[in-house]
């Protein structure tokens, strides 16, 4: 079913690409959304069960993808909005959707895959897709983030590739020939202790550069800068979910094993390390999306101190990754309008935009609200266990000090937030710009949906999440 | 062999400026860890064996398509003209 699913999508976006008409794309981009949703409510229906060989529905996977599936409608609409509001070419226009679409279709995939280096090939299909996307608006500074995403991803991917290799070696002496995951699990005590450190280092030096966490987190940062804010809003949500699960999948496999206190100890450094990086450079920001780029480094930083804690810090990590998927993804929606009245991302060229568009800065209100934590967002909740963990756990000097570094985050957070809200117009309107209210609706949805979220989290929500880290405890 | 390789393809990156040569060096890094999976042992299947392989040649002639446009838009493939992009 789901290599149906892979198939079927191949096969549109090549007719996208080919055909290069508009309508055409419209109406085969909406089958796309619906058969992904197909898929997702058939891996709902079928969870924990193998299917097409080299994949399985399984929990984690499956929260992934229903939040890849809502933040695939909004980004759907949003890019149509800014292809609209930019006047591409047709041929442009195709080349954008038959690329989303198969981003869209690789994440799904790596969402899924059972055996490692599946997921290790999907990974890589991410990265080049997700280049032509960066690279849509063909301008200089397009040019070198998307070469330097690509090219420091596929490094950084390769590395993660040889980790997977050390993790055969180690599997094959004790018998199992094949990378699935779930034999993987079985024999994990087994395995040799040194061979397991050098495979996850490998890993998470290879994979940080798709989570945007510390050691290859600056190619994410680039990117950001130039893509399309539909496109951003991916990168910095459900594309550092698929970096996330492919750290997550070695470290289950640790996990069983003694290796993983150490393995904690290297999570708890890259934590720290991308707490305290996305403080400083937060201090001396100059550009919008430069500064939610920077805060994904900040949050993906906490997730990896919430794996690295362990205990309750298990769940309130996977709680923390989904909040910060809705609450990004609405910010930078929201930032792509802000870019309709200013034509700028710069911190110098936009203020005042509450009195310019009140709806759209009521949702940028609440979206600064949501994404630095404060009390009626999810985000506080997850943020909350996290550190209750830190503080249960005896991490006395690790939970003061990245409290100390948050709360400069916030300083200078909400600082450049407030100018771009409430300073004075320095810049004479040029043209009346009229927003349409009804494009702020989804990010309203979103925020909204992370606060009900937050305060009252329906069963079938937190049970897939407990039966994702049940294998953990 | 294969670490050799490795280990070679990354100096190669860092000591060249030029960006066709990180390209040859990412080459020789892809090279070297297809030699280590041979000496694993053929562990993966022959299906995902070939995906790796086929994800491999696309990123090659995506990382071809950059080099072109860069060539075209800088008139040099220097790396000195892509850091344009920081704070």
């Amino acid at each position: 079913m789901l290599l149906g699913f892979i198939i079927l999508s191949i096969i549109l976006s090549l007719v996208i690409f080919l055909v290069k008409n508009n309508r055409v794309t419209k109406f085969l981009s909406s089958l796309f959304l619906l058969s992904l949703f197909t898929i997702i409510a058939f891996a709902y229906i079928n969870i924990e069960q193998i299917n097409s060989i080299y994949y399985k529905f399984d929990n984690l996977g499956l929260l992934m993808a229903f939040i890849l599936g809502i933040l695939s409608v909004a980004t759907f609409y949003h890019s149509q909005l800014y292809l609209k509001s930019h006047q591409f070419s047709n041929k442009q226009e195709a080349i954008y959707y038959a690329s989303l679409i198969m981003l869209i279709t690789s994440m799904m995939s790596a969402y899924f895959a059972e055996n490692i280096a599946v997921m290790w090939v999907s990974i890589e299909a991410t990265t080049l897709f997700v280049s032509i996307l960066i690279f849509h608006e063909r301008s200089k500074d397009a040019l070198e983030a998307a070469w330097k995403y690509l090219f420091v991803s596929s490094v950084g991917i390769a590395l993660a590739f040889i980790g997977i290799l050390f993790l055969s070696i180690t599997a094959s002496n004790n018998g199992i020939t094949d990378l699935s995951l779930s034999h993987l699990l079985t024999i994990s005590q087994m395995m040799s202790p040194i061979w397991l450190k050098m495979a996850f280092l490998l890993v998470i030096t290879g994979f940080s550069a798709k989570m945007g966490l510390f050691p290859l987190h600056t190619v994410a940062v680039d990117a950001h800068t130039v893509a399309p804010p539909p496109i951003s809003a991916f990168i910095s949500t459900t594309l550092m979910n698929v970096g996330f699960l492919g750290i997550f999948r070695v470290f289950t496999i640790i996990s069983q094993t003694e290796v993983l206190h150490w393995a904690q100890n290297v999570l708890l450094i890259a934590g720290i390390l991308s707490v305290f990086m996305s403080a400083i450079q937060l201090l001396k920001i100059k550009h919008y999306k430069r500064m939610f780029a920077f805060s994904s480094l900040e949050h993906m930083g906490i997730v990896a101190l919430g794996l690295g804690i362990g205990g309750i810090g298990y769940y309130a990590a996977i709680l923390h990754i989904v909040f910060h998927s809705f609450v990004k993804a609405g910010l930078f929606y929201q930032i792509g309008q802000v870019h309709q009245f200013y034509k700028s991302y710069w911190i110098r060229d936009v203020s005042g935009y509450f009195k310019r568009n009140p709806i759209g800065g009521l949702a940028m209100v609440l979206g600064v609200i949501s994404i630095l934590a404060i009390p009626p967002s999810g985000l506080f909740v997850s943020e909350f266990l996290i550190f209750k963990a830190m503080f249960v756990a005896k991490h006395y000097y690790i939970g003061i000090f990245v409290l100390i570094l948050l709360t400069v985050i916030i300083y200078s957070f909400s600082k450049n937030a407030f100018h771009l809200l409430y300073d004075e117009d320095k810049i004479a309107e040029t043209e009346v710009v009229k927003a349409n209210p009804y494009e702020t609706i989804s990010q309203f949805v979103l925020f909204g949906l992370v606060i009900y979220l937050g305060i009252n989290p329906p069963e079938f929500f937190t049970d897939l999440i407990n039966s994702a880290i049940a294998i953990l405890n | 062999m294969a670490f050799a390789s490795i280990l070679f393809g990354m100096y190669f990156i860092i000591i060249h400026k030029n960006i066709f040569s990180h390209v040859v060096g990412y080459l020789i890094i892809e090279n070297g860890i297809f030699l280590m999976s041979l000496a694993v042992g053929s562990t993966m299947p022959m299906m995902v064996n070939l995906a790796i392989l086929l994800d491999v040649l696309m990123g090659v002639l995506v990382l071809g398509i950059f080099i072109n446009h860069v060539g075209d838009t800088f008139k040099s493939i220097e790396i000195d003209q892509l850091s344009k992009l920081k704070d």
